[in-house]
């Protein structure tokens, strides 16, 4: 360890030797370590979900593959100062918008009516998730520093980079992500001082474009379906709403202690579908109990608390937007996801952090982490 | 802070709203998870349990129904069966329009067809849509639509992965004599629907049922269902997301096999008298009619039943016309059932215990033991028969519903109880009647219904059948609720009575029972067809003792007159069924009996003869009813003697010629109507 500090400074400019080195010491490590019980209840639930008879192990190795790149790359960023952002921001973003394209053109795969996915060696590559990380670094540029910069002319720029987004996600069909980035855009409102007026304004005129979504059938009627099934679960019992009764019956029978581990009927039997990804929550209240899925609520809190502390002690405003950013992420998903799981809202597809199978969907968790860890060590520089 | 640097710092006062929106939603999230696992009123663990497990009730092996000798009368056998799901059929071609699916379906049909057609099963398409129809909308278990397929139709149908057809090990009902019996047998159906197998199963705890189930809807088959059926075994499956089978949880019930029921009767006897049956009925068809007034002798159906006087026991009981209880057998509607159902001469009922008939001059006996045990008239007495009897009661006025006669007007002297019975006379109990009736003060109302029921008539009979009918036995409170309180009973009802006619209906069982009862001298026996019932293994065996349904003596002098002239009606040249009994060895096997010939409106003559032998010591009692089959000595007197020469295996004599104007014919029809000749 003492090697790694005395290193000479491998990243970043000298910027006139008022920056202390990046220090181990500096990483929130208590972060690290409750996204790692995050991601090592993720393998026992997801081997639990996917084992099968046969003891399929391939979905669990692969989450643990996807684990260790994310981890890999979350490190990476975390180890450079977060400032380096603005000069990749420019080519992150055109990266970004070639790979939204790209993925509607026939290079990108359908599954399950969503053109969303590149098929890359036996791996599918979803850009919707990382677009994540692009909005999040974006937004937080606008709304940070650039002292004469006018609000109006913020504001244009941050909708423009939302809607450009948001239109290319739409057309792949992603509406779950794009609730995501609506709740990214919000958080960074947020933090960055936006009117309150105008916050109001703009939840009211998001709820106002959900319902017209739905009245106009905009969206392909399974979409739709699954969007309106949380209102009354048992209307069709073989469908959207099955997911949700099964959901139900799964955390419902969990009890304190649960089913035990591997034992869930409704998990093992398979009566949940999608329970390695979307309903994998599902999966731990039920063989893990109230226990189980407590902790899981109490790590994520515990995750989003230190990303908001994070944020708190950040050097600059970019470095508390980028955290700010991520914590929205977090915080929604969880809810979201959570919420469906417990028929408190809609089922859409989008993941528990770091819980969820699906590597695109690990792996721009674990970056995320990596640029809040950024934001952790390099919280001393004052220039820049 | 204006409104540019705003933007290097994050404000305390955003942070905490932040804060505080997270917190708001763990706390929602951590309140409803607490609900849901710990609080929820809903049982989940239930819940799961219900959907993720299935039971199967598999029908256990179908106790065997067999004759006295052991022969296997309806069997039960594994096969290799075609089957069709009508839950898998109604997701061919789901989502499209209904004829779509239809022409789906019939694509199938035509494929099974022809596999079938190759077993020389004949399933056509619109069969098969049928029984599709009906099985999907009675929700039953996969229906049988060709049993004992081979193992090549077996691979072909699974090769071709026919949508909601199938080939499996099925129990199936087998009926090795066909017609033979097949009233006393009965025959299986399927349980049509859930609410059917409900019922089924609140009558019969631990037998539990399913839709599509064998169940006893005739004969014994129907009255011993609860021995026959067996338990089945129920087992608890667990079952994944897509209805497949992951194992089993546990064998809540094992499967019992059903019980053995073993039958009074000899198959080669019931053969023998079933044959004889149907060869007098043709014959009685080939009799011409009296004359051009008479009706012709359709003969189309009959009955004839032989009890065992002394234990009550079925030696035989024919019900003709006959079906083949393995028409049932089928899932698949033939063109033969729907025949059989719609037939005029109801195929299906077992006239020997629900067909209803006038008993006619078979029921003299009952008014002559009225008459000697009431002091009416003394079994010497002499009566003169001088054809016609004119009603005391109304012999002033005279006039034609006043007037009753013999058959053909024949007059017959001076008789007495024992030639009466012998000779037939109408006269002697027409008088009988009236005297009964006229002096109601001194005998009583019913003194003849309640002679009539010491015989065991107006109840049912006791056998162990499914309609087991009481016949009728009428009298003025009968009268009243029948056709209305301004009824009432009078003189001529009950000189109808006195000869067994009018409304007074018999079921050939009863007639035979009577008879029996007349032959013990009193001890009337519930007839029996089953001897034993015992369990599959043979280790316990129930056996069905005689059944006294009246313990009685008979007063002897009566009894011992009526027997005298029952004896005389067959031995005596002048008895009314000597013609049909001319070279029977009567020093071997002397046969007492008495014909009858019944009046039904607009049909030629009933034919009835009842009897009992040997005529000392008697053994058994027979009786014949032959529908629009002419007099009794023509040919219900034959048919009884060639069933008796079967049961006292005695070797076939030639008959004598069937003399026509033989006696015994009752009074012209019109008048015991009631109506103006």
């Amino acid at each position: 360890m003492t090697a790694l500090v005395n290193r000479p400074r491998p990243f970043g400019r000298n910027e006139g030797g008022r920056t202390p080195r990046p220090s181990l010491l500096a990483v929130d490590w208590s972060l690290v370590l409750a996204v790692a019980a995050l991601v090592a209840i993720s393998g026992i639930a997801v081997y639990s979900a996917t084992r099968g008879p046969l003891d399929d192990r391939s979905f669990v190795l692969k989450q643990a593959l996807f684990a260790a790149i994310g981890g890999t790359g979350g490190a990476v960023i975390a180890w450079i100062d977060f400032s380096k952002m603005r000069d990749w921001f420019r080519p992150g973003l055109i990266a970004t918008l070639l790979a939204l394209v790209l993925v509607l053109t026939p290079l990108g795969k359908e599954i399950n009516g969503t053109r969303a996915w590149f098929s890359i060696g036996g791996f599918t590559v979803q850009p919707a998730e990382f677009t994540k990380l692009a909005l999040i670094v974006g937004l937080a540029l606008i709304f940070s520093g650039r002292r004469t910069e006018t609000l109006g002319r913020r504001l244009g720029e941050a909708f423009a980079l939302f809607g450009v987004f948001s239109a290319l996600v739409f057309l792949e069909g992603e509406t779950g992500s794009l609730l995501v980035y609506g709740a990214i855009l919000l958080g960074v409102f947020l933090l960055a001082g936006v009117p309150v007026r105008l916050l109001v304004l703009l939840i009211v005129s998001g709820v106002g474009m959900v319902s017209l979504l739905l009245s106009t059938g905009a969206l392909e009627g399974y979409r739709e379906e699954r969007l309106l099934s949380f209102l009354n679960p048992d209307a069709d019992p073989q469908s959207a709403g099955y997911q949700v009764r099964q959901s139900l019956n799964a955390i419902g029978s969990g009890g304190i202690d649960g089913q035990g581990l591997f034992e869930g009927p409704v998990t093992q039997l398979r009566f949940l579908p999608e329970q390695q990804t979307d309903f994998i929550f599902a999966v731990i209240a039920e063989e893990l109990g109230f226990l189980g899925a407590a902790t899981v609520l109490a790590l994520q809190a515990f995750v989003l608390l230190r990303i908001f502390r994070i944020a708190q002690l950040a050097r600059n405003s970019f470095g508390s937007l980028l955290c700010g950013g991520v914590f929205a992420m977090f915080a929604y998903q969880v809810a979201q996801n959570a919420g469906m799981n417990m028929s408190l809202g809609p089922v859409t597809g989008i993941p528990l952090p770091f819980v969820s199978y699906g590597g695109s969907s690990l792996i721009t968790s674990l970056l995320a982490i990596g640029i809040v860890q950024s934001v952790s060590i390099h919280r001393y520089r004052v220039g820049g | 802070m204006n409104e540019t640097n705003r933007f290097e710092h994050v404000s305390g006062g955003r942070f905490a709203v932040l804060a505080f929106l997270a917190i708001a939603i763990f706390a929602g999230l951590g309140a409803r998870l607490w609900f849901l696992q710990v609080m929820s009123p809903v049982d989940f663990v239930e819940v799961v349990e219900e959907q993720r497990t299935r039971e199967i009730i598999t029908e256990a092996p179908r106790g065997r129904i067999l004759d006295v000798n052991g022969r296997v009368l309806a069997d039960t056998r594994e096969s290799l069966v075609v089957t069709l799901d009508a839950v898998q059929l109604a997701e061919v071609a789901a989502g499209s329009d209904a004829e779509t699916r239809l022409a789906a379906r019939e694509v199938i049909y035509a494929e099974v067809a022809t596999i079938l057609a190759a077993e020389g099963v004949k399933a056509k398409v619109e069969d098969l849509e049928r029984t599709y129809q009906r099985a999907a909308t009675q929700s039953l278990k996969p229906v049988v639509v060709a049993e004992d397929v081979t193992i090549d139709t077996w691979i072909e149908v699974e090769e071709r992965a026919l949508a909601g057809f199938g080939v499996e090990r099925r129990w199936v009902r087998d009926y090795p004599y066909g017609e033979i019996a097949a009233h006393i047998i009965g025959h299986v159906g399927e349980v049509r629907s859930s609410g059917e197998a409900a019922e089924l199963t609140a009558r019969a705890p631990g037998r539990r049922y399913q839709a599509g189930d064998a169940v006893g809807i005739r004969g014994i088959e129907a009255t011993f269902e609860s021995r026959l059926r067996g338990q089945p075994e129920i087992r608890v499956i667990e079952l994944d997301a897509f209805a497949q089978v992951v194992g089993t949880r546990e064998v809540t019930q094992e499967a019992v096999p059903g019980e053995d029921v073993v039958l009074t009767i000899d198959i080669d006897v019931q053969y023998a008298v079933e044959q004889v049956l149907l060869d007098e009925l043709e014959q009685a068809r080939l009799r011409p009619a009296c004359s051009d007034a008479c009706l012709p002798h359709r003969g189309q159906a009959g009955s004839i039943v032989a009890l065992d006087v002394t234990t009550g026991a079925v030696a035989a009981m024919a019900s003709a016309p006959s079906y083949d209880p393995n028409e049932w057998v089928f899932g698949i509607p033939s063109d033969q059932l729907d025949y059989l159902r719609t037939s005029l001469d109801s195929p299906f009922l077992n006239r020997a215990v629900s067909g209803l008939y006038p008993a006619g001059s078979t029921f003299k006996p009952v008014t002559a033991y009225a008459a000697v045990t009431t002091g009416a008239r003394s079994p010497g007495a002499v009566w003169e028969d001088e054809g016609v009897y004119q009603l005391e009661s109304c012999r002033e006025e005279g006039g034609p519903g006043c007037r009753f006669q013999n058959a053909g007007a024949a007059v017959l002297g001076p008789v007495d109880l024992i030639t009466s019975l012998s000779r037939s006379s109408d006269t002697y109990y027409y008088s009988l009647g009236e005297t009964f009736w006229v002096e109601r003060d001194t005998y009583g109302e019913t003194v003849i219904q309640d002679t009539a029921e010491l015989f065991g008539f107006g109840q049912p009979s006791g056998v162990q059948l499914p309609a087991d009918s009481a016949g009728r036995l009428p009298d003025l409170e009968w009268l009243q609720a029948t056709y209305g309180e301004d009824q009432g009973w009078f003189t001529g009802d009950n000189v109808n009575l006195s000869i067994g006619q009018g409304e007074l209906l018999v079921t050939p069982i009863q007639l035979a029972n009577a008879y029996a009862t007349i032959a013990s001298g009193g001890e009337r026996y519930e007839p029996s067809v089953v001897a034993e019932v015992r369990t599959a293994d043979g280790a316990e065996v129930q056996e069905f003792a005689p059944r006294l349904a009246a313990e009685q003596s008979l007063d002897p002098t009566a009894i011992g007159s009526i027997r005298q002239g029952l004896e005389w009606a067959v031995q005596t040249e002048q008895g009314t069924a000597w013609n049909a009994f001319v070279g029977f060895p009567m020093n071997e096997v002397p046969i007492a009996g008495k014909t009858g010939t019944a009046q039904v409106t607009r049909r030629a003559d009933y034919s009835l003869f009842a009897a009992y032998a040997p005529a000392l010591r008697p053994r058994y009692a027979v009786a014949a009813v032959l529908e629009e089959s002419g007099f009794g000595g023509d040919a219900a007197a034959p048919a009884v003697r060639r069933v008796i020469e079967h049961l006292f295996e005695i070797e076939g004599v030639p008959m004598a010629p069937i003399r026509s104007d033989s006696g015994d014919a009752p009074a012209d029809p019109a008048l015991l109507f009631g109506a103006t000749p």
